[in-house]
């Protein structure tokens, strides 16, 4: 009985090692098929994609608190260690901001002022939804992170994402408990932006480095090594003066743009909802599925 | 032993190569928060795969492996099929090659391995621009390459343990 038990069993395994070799012919047709679909821009596929993060968002929610929070006590555990020199750097921050303050109470009454003699429109409110970063893109294929918040929390596509330094990115997939952010920093994203101090706008590029790149820019008095790098609100879908980075070095083919945001350390993310006047971020070319 | 317990035990014995795998393309989206290391995330799947091509080729389904890659390509956020169809690649040379690695020394699996994860970033890289049709940055693919074949010698002896942990009691492998 055994004897013939393991004469099946040496036929069986050739046979399923053969079936297993023709599974892989066609799985790697499969492969090739859905990278097609991938280039075209399948909808689809995009829907598969969300429903599946949809389900894989509770996991990742689980297996992410206990890294998130090893960091946030390393952090902590950094700041006690630094407790006296950052004490006294905030104190000189403080000095100076206050400094600021004064500015900006009497440029806001200034301001105020200006708007009602010219009659002009109030700036649309910006509300915002708050998601956890649960994933992010885990090699040098893609730039991306996803959040534990989607539609079901009020976030649409195209939306703008920001952390406490700044934009990090816009929403380019979403599913009901989860939304994929495009980071600044992928090959595929494209920012309006303008330069801060001599409002001369351009479109900010990334290129899956660490830095973004400026496009249509040449050396110039208007764009010079150490300028910041804002939101234009061209479009209307992201806010206007959002900060993105400092200009680092200028030459022919563009300027380079380091981020203000540490995208190796984003935790809280909040998803904007800017309601510009007559455009439906929903309905707006940029944010269609 | 209870012939269902005997049964049970088997079946959980046979997902194990699957779980292993599935848990290495999670981790690989885990955020760790360490400077640079989201674009250089060590390839936690290509390591899976390898080596359970090589031990339990009969545990490891090329399905699996494309549900793996395809899942790998939706949590990252990547054109999908692409990982699919490394992964497969990968499971393709390694079950064939498994006769010629199986009765050498640790360190001829190892060499094995990293050529196969060179290979693999090579072929991502070629695809992934391509895709894009843009000039990734190759140097996150080489050192992405090099950080999973150092990680290798850690991922094959968890993944034994793991292949041992769930072994039936009077089932020899």
């Amino acid at each position: 009985m055994r004897a013939s038990g393991s004469r099946i069993g040496r036929i069986a395994l050739p046979l399923r090692l053969l079936a297993q070799r023709f599974a892989l012919a066609i799985l790697i047709g499969a492969s090739v098929v859905l990278l097609i679909m991938a280039k075209g821009g399948s909808t689809s596929l995009a829907d598969v994609r969300a429903a599946v993060l949809d389900i894989a968002t509770p996991v990742f929610d689980v297996i992410s608190r206990p890294v998130a929070a090893i960091n946030t006590a390393a952090d902590e555990i950094v700041s006690i260690a630094l407790v006296y020199q950052e004490n006294e750097r905030l104190k000189q921050e403080n000095e100076r901001l206050q400094g600021w303050q004064a500015n900006a109470r009497k440029l806001e009454q200034e301001n105020a002022a200006m708007r009602a003699l010219v009659h002009a429109r109030p700036d649309p409110g910006v509300s915002y939804v708050s998601g956890r970063v649960i994933a992010d893109s885990g090699g040098p294929f893609v730039r991306t992170v996803i959040i534990n918040a989607g539609e079901g929390d009020g976030v649409r596509k195209g939306e703008a994402a920001v952390s406490g330094d700044g934009l990090v990115g816009r929403v380019v997939e979403l599913g009901t408990r989860s939304a994929r952010i495009l980071l600044l920093t992928d090959l595929n994203s494209r920012v309006p932006v303008i330069v801060e101090s001599s409002r001369y706008r351009a479109i900010l590029e990334g290129d899956n480095s660490e830095t973004m790149k400026l496009t249509f820019v040449t050396p110039s008095d208007e764009v010079r090594v150490g300028d910041r790098i804002v939101t234009s609100g061209s479009g209307g879908l992201f806010p206007a003066g959002l900060p993105i980075g400092v200009v680092t070095s200028i030459d022919k083919n563009g300027a380079a743009v380091t981020p203000f945001v540490r995208f190796d350390r984003l935790e809280y993310l909040r998803v904007l909802r800017y309601d510009f006047p007559g455009i439906d971020a929903a309905q707006a070319p940029a944010a269609k599925k | 032993m209870n012939p269902a317990l005997a049964r049970s035990l088997l079946f959980v014995r046979g997902m194990v190569p699957t779980a292993t795998t599935i848990a290495a393309v999670m981790l690989s989206s885990v955020p760790i928060g360490i400077p640079y290391y989201s674009a250089v995330t060590p390839f936690f799947p290509l390591i899976a795969v390898f080596y359970w091509s090589i031990y339990r080729p009969e545990l490891l389904p090329a399905m699996t492996v494309f549900v793996a890659g395809v899942l790998f390509d939706i949590f990252t956020g990547g054109p999908m099929g692409l990982i699919a169809l490394i992964l497969l690649a990968v499971h393709g040379i390694a079950a064939s090659q498994r006769r010629i690695l199986l009765g050498q020394s640790f360190w001829v699996e190892w060499a094995g391995f990293t050529l196969v994860a060179a290979g693999a970033a090579a072929v991502g890289w070629v695809l992934s621009c391509g895709f894009q049709f843009a000039f990734l940055p190759p140097a996150q693919f080489a050192i992405q390459a090099a950080l999973t074949a150092a990680l290798y010698p850690a991922g094959s002896w968890l993944l034994g343990r793991a292949a041992r942990a769930a072994r039936p009691i009077g089932v020899v492998a």
